[in-house]
C-alpha cells in the first residue's frame, strides 16, 4: 500500500526545493496576498480578522501546489514572483498613504 | 486525479502524518482531559462548588470595602490590578498582580493569589494547590517547553490541518464505500485501514476544527508579526487596529477615597438584559487611568456568541470601551467563536451544564487519537513486508515499539497521577511534584514497554493497569473525602461526580477490551503470513 515511490521525488535537492516552497513559499504568497488586500481595501479590521484564520487556509491550498508540479524551483519562481508582486501592491499602497 | 496525483497525495498524508503522529496523540490525549479541567480541580479540592448557573451580581462584592480591606493589610494599591472571578459563596479568591509602577517597591511588585471572606472582608492568603488538570492543560500545547512549546503545537495543528486534506483527498472517490466496509476477521493492516478510515471519516469535521483553531492559536503569532509589516513593524499597532487602543500607561497617583467603584458595579448589573457578568477587573488601582472592567456573558441558550464586556474610566466616570453581546460586529466574534468551539463552551445541554457536550468531545478526541495510532499501525504493517529490507523492516518496527510505548503508557500514568493527586496532603500540591510524578513515571513506563519489544504486551498491559487504577478512582475518592460517587451525585456536585463517573466508563472499556483481546497466534513466520494474505484474496483493496 506505500505510495509508489515511481511517482515520488527522489532527488534531495527537488526535496529540498518542494518542502520549502510549500512551507515558506506558501506562508509568503499567503500573508503578502493579504497584506495587499488590507493595504488597498477601506475596511482594514475586518480583513485582519478574517486573516486571523484565512491565513491558515489559503497557506494550507498553497502546501500542496510544489507537491503537484514536477520542478520544485519552478514552483518557487512562480511563489516568490507572486509574493515580489503583493509586495510591490503594498509598497505602493503604504507609500501613497503616508 | 491522475495516478501520479493520487500517490502524492498519499506519501504527503502517511509523511504529515507520522512526523506528527506522537506530538498530535499527546495534544488530543492531553486535550480530551483538559476539557474537565475545572471539574478536575474541583474534584481533587473535594470542596463543594455548586455547578449552578445563577446568575451572580456584580453588586454581589463591595469592592470599596475590598480595597479598603487591602490597604488596611498593608498593600499599596497604586498600580497594581485585581481580578475576580465572581463565584459566589462565603470565601471569594482573587488575584492581585504586582504594581507596574517603576518606583514601586519589590514588595508591590510582586503578584498575590488571595482571598477574602465576603461577610467579614478579611483578607486571607489562599494556598498554591497546583492541580494536575493544569498540567493536562499546559501538556495540551506543550507549554511545560515555554513559548517554543506553544509554537511547536501550533506547528503540531497545521500539519494536522495538511494530513487531514490529504487523508480528505486520498478517500475522497471511495469514501462513502470505506465508511461502510468492516473486516474484523481480515489481517491486521485491512483492520487498521478500515478503523482509520471510517472513524477518521466521522471525526473529519471535529478534527478539521481543532486543526484549524489550534493554528491559529499556536501559530497565531505569524498574524500579528506578518501583519505588522503594514505598521512598521510595530505589532502593537496591528493588534490597536485589530482590538481598538488599549493604553498601558499608568497615569499619576490619585486619591483613592475620592473615588468609589461600587456604582459600577451597579452600572454593569444594568448595563444590557441578562447579562451575568463573570470576570471583573479594577485595573491600575488609584491612578489616573483607574479602570472597572467586567466581562460576563448572557445565558448560552440565548444565542451562541454570548460574551460582552463593558470598561469604565473610574477617574472620569465614563465607559472606555464596550462589547455589547447583543449586537456583535464581525471582526468582534472570531476569537469568540473559535474559543467557545475549542473549549467546548457552548449549548447549555442539559442539567449538567457543558458537560454533555464535552462527554461527546470527549469521545471524539479519544477516537482522534485511535485514528492516529491506527495510522502508524497501517504504516508498520505496509512496510512489514518481504521486499522491504530486513534492515529497514528492523528499523520501522523499533519505531513502532516507542511509539505505542510513548502513547499507550499515557493513560496508565494518567489514572495514577488522579490517584496521587487525591492521596497527597495539599501542600505537596506542587508544580514540581505533579511534573516529577506525571512526566517521571511517563517515562519509565515509556522505557519499559520499549524495552520490552512486544506490541500485544504494551497494548494489553497499559490497558490492565488504566482499568484497574481507573476503578480505583471513585473508590480512592470516596475514601479520602467522602464524595462517593452517589453521594455527590444526590447533593449536585456535579463536577466531582463527573470525574468519577468519567473514569468508571474508561476503566470499563480498558477491562473489557482486555477480557476480550486474543493473544496474536504466536509469532507467525514471514512466509505464511504472505501466503494466508493472499489465500483471504482482498475483496477490496483501499488503495
Amino acid at each position: 500500500m506505500p505510495a509508489n515511490p515511481k511517482y515520488l521525488t527522489a532527488s534531495k535537492r527537488q526535496r529540498f526545493a518542494k518542502a520549502s516552497a510549500s512551507i515558506l513559499g506558501g506562508f509568503l504568497v499567503a500573508a503578502s496576498f493579504h497584506l495587499a488586500l488590507a493595504a488597498w481595501l477601506p475596511d482594514r479590521k475586518n480583513i485582519f480578522a478574517t486573516y486571523s484564520f484565512s491565513l491558515f487556509l489559503v497557506w494550507m491550498g498553497l502546501m500542496f501546489i510544489p507537491y503537484l508540479m514536477k520542478n520544485g524551483w519552478t514552483c518557487w519562481l512562480w511563489y516568490g514572483s507572486i509574493t515580489l508582486f503583493f509586495s510591490v501592491i503594498i509598497y505602493l499602497a503604504e507609500s501613497s498613504t503616508i | 486525479m491522475s495516478k501520479r496525483n493520487y500517490n502524492v497525495f498519499f506519501h504527503l498524508h502517511t509523511v504529515s502524518g507520522i512526523v506528527i503522529s506522537v506530538g498530535l496523540y499527546i495534544i488530543f490525549f492531553a486535550g480530551a482531559f483538559t476539557l474537565f479541567e475545572k471539574a478536575i480541580h474541583h474534584w481533587e479540592e473535594g470542596e463543594a462548588h455548586a455547578t449552578t448557573t445563577e446568575t451572580i451580581p456584580a453588586t454581589s462584592i463591595d469592592y470599596d470595602r475590598l480595597t479598603d480591606s487591602l490597604q488596611a493589610k498593608g498593600y499599596d494599591l497604586y498600580g497594581r490590578s485585581l481580578y475576580i472571578t465572581l463565584e459566589g459563596g462565603e470565601k471569594q479568591a482573587f488575584f492581585l498582580s504586582g504594581s507596574t509602577d517603576s518606583l514601586a517597591s519589590e514588595a508591590d511588585r510582586k503578584e498575590a493569589q488571595l482571598s477574602f471572606n465576603t461577610t467579614t472582608y478579611e483578607i486571607a492568603d489562599q494556598p498554591e494547590r497546583y492541580s494536575f488538570g493544569s498540567l493536562l492543560y499546559l501538556l495540551h500545547f506543550f507549554y511545560q517547553l515555554d513559548r517554543p512549546g506553544y509554537y511547536l503545537s501550533g506547528a503540531v495543528a497545521l500539519f494536522f490541518l495538511f494530513a487531514l486534506i490529504t487523508g480528505l483527498v486520498i478517500h475522497w472517490k471511495k469514501i462513502v464505500l470505506s465508511f461502510y466496509v468492516f473486516r474484523p476477521g481480515a489481517k491486521l493492516k485491512t483492520i487498521w485501514t478500515d478503523a482509520h478510515t471510517a472513524l477518521g471519516t466521522i471525526g473529519i469535521p471535529f478534527q478539521f476544527m481543532y486543526a484549524l483553531t489550534g493554528a491559529m492559536f499556536g501559530l497565531g503569532v505569524l498574524v500579528g508579526t506578518s501583519g505588522s509589516v503594514l505598521y512598521e513593524g510595530d505589532t502593537e499597532k496591528f493588534y490597536a487596529e485589530l482590538y481598538g487602543e488599549h493604553n498601558n500607561v499608568l497615569g499619576e497617583r490619585v486619591e483613592a477615597s475620592a473615588y468609589r467603584l461600587n456604582p459600577y458595579a451597579d452600572s454593569v448589573d444594568h448595563r444590557w438584559a441578562d447579562f451575568a457578568p463573570k470576570y471583573i477587573g479594577l485595573l491600575k488601582l488609584e491612578s489616573e487611568n483607574m479602570q472597572f472592567r467586567a466581562y460576563g456573558y448572557l445565558d448560552s441558550k440565548a444565542q451562541f456568541l454570548n460574551n460582552g464586556e463593558v470598561v469604565y474610566d473610574v477617574v472620569l466616570g465614563k465607559v472606555n470601551h464596550e462589547h455589547n453581546p447583543y449586537e456583535m460586529s464581525y471582526a468582534e466574534s472570531i476569537w469568540p467563536t473559535v474559543s467557545r468551539l475549542h473549549y467546548a463552551d457552548y449549548g447549555n445541554l442539559g442539567t449538567l451544564g457543558d458537560y454533555t457536550l464535552k462527554f461527546i468531545y470527549f469521545i471524539l478526541a479519544v477516537m482522534t487519537c485511535f485514528v492516529i495510532i491506527s495510522g502508524v499501525l497501517i504504516w508498520l504493517e505496509a512496510r512489514n513486508k518481504r521486499n522491504v529490507p530486513e534492515k529497514e523492516r528492523r528499523y520501522n518496527e523499533r519505531v513502532g515499539h516507542i511509539y505505542l510505548a510513548i502513547c499507550l503508557s499515557m493513560l496508565p500514568m494518567t489514572a495514577l497521577t488522579f490517584i496521587v493527586a487525591k492521596l497527597i496532603p495539599v501542600g505537596w500540591a506542587t508544580e514540581t511534584f505533579f511534573n516529577s510524578v506525571f512526566f517521571g513515571g511517563w517515562l519509565l513506563l515509556s522505557v519499559f514497554f520499549w524495552r520490552k519489544q512486544d506490541n500485544y504486551f504494551t497494548n494489553r498491559y497499559t490497558l490492565l493497569a488504566s482499568g484497574a487504577l481507573g476503578m480505583l478512582i471513585p473508590l480512592v475518592n470516596g475514601l479520602v473525602s467522602g464524595h462517593w460517587i452517589w453521594r455527590a451525585f444526590l447533593n449536585h456536585q456535579y463536577e466531582i461526580f463527573i470525574i468519577d463517573v468519567l473514569w468508571l466508563f474508561l476503566a470499563t472499556i480498558c477491562l473489557f477490551t482486555v477480557y476480550r483481546m486474543k493473544k496474536p497466534t504466536a509469532k507467525v513466520p514471514i512466509q505464511t503470513r504472505r501466503k494466508r494474505s493472499v489465500a483471504t484474496k482482498e475483496v477490496f483493496q483501499p488503495s
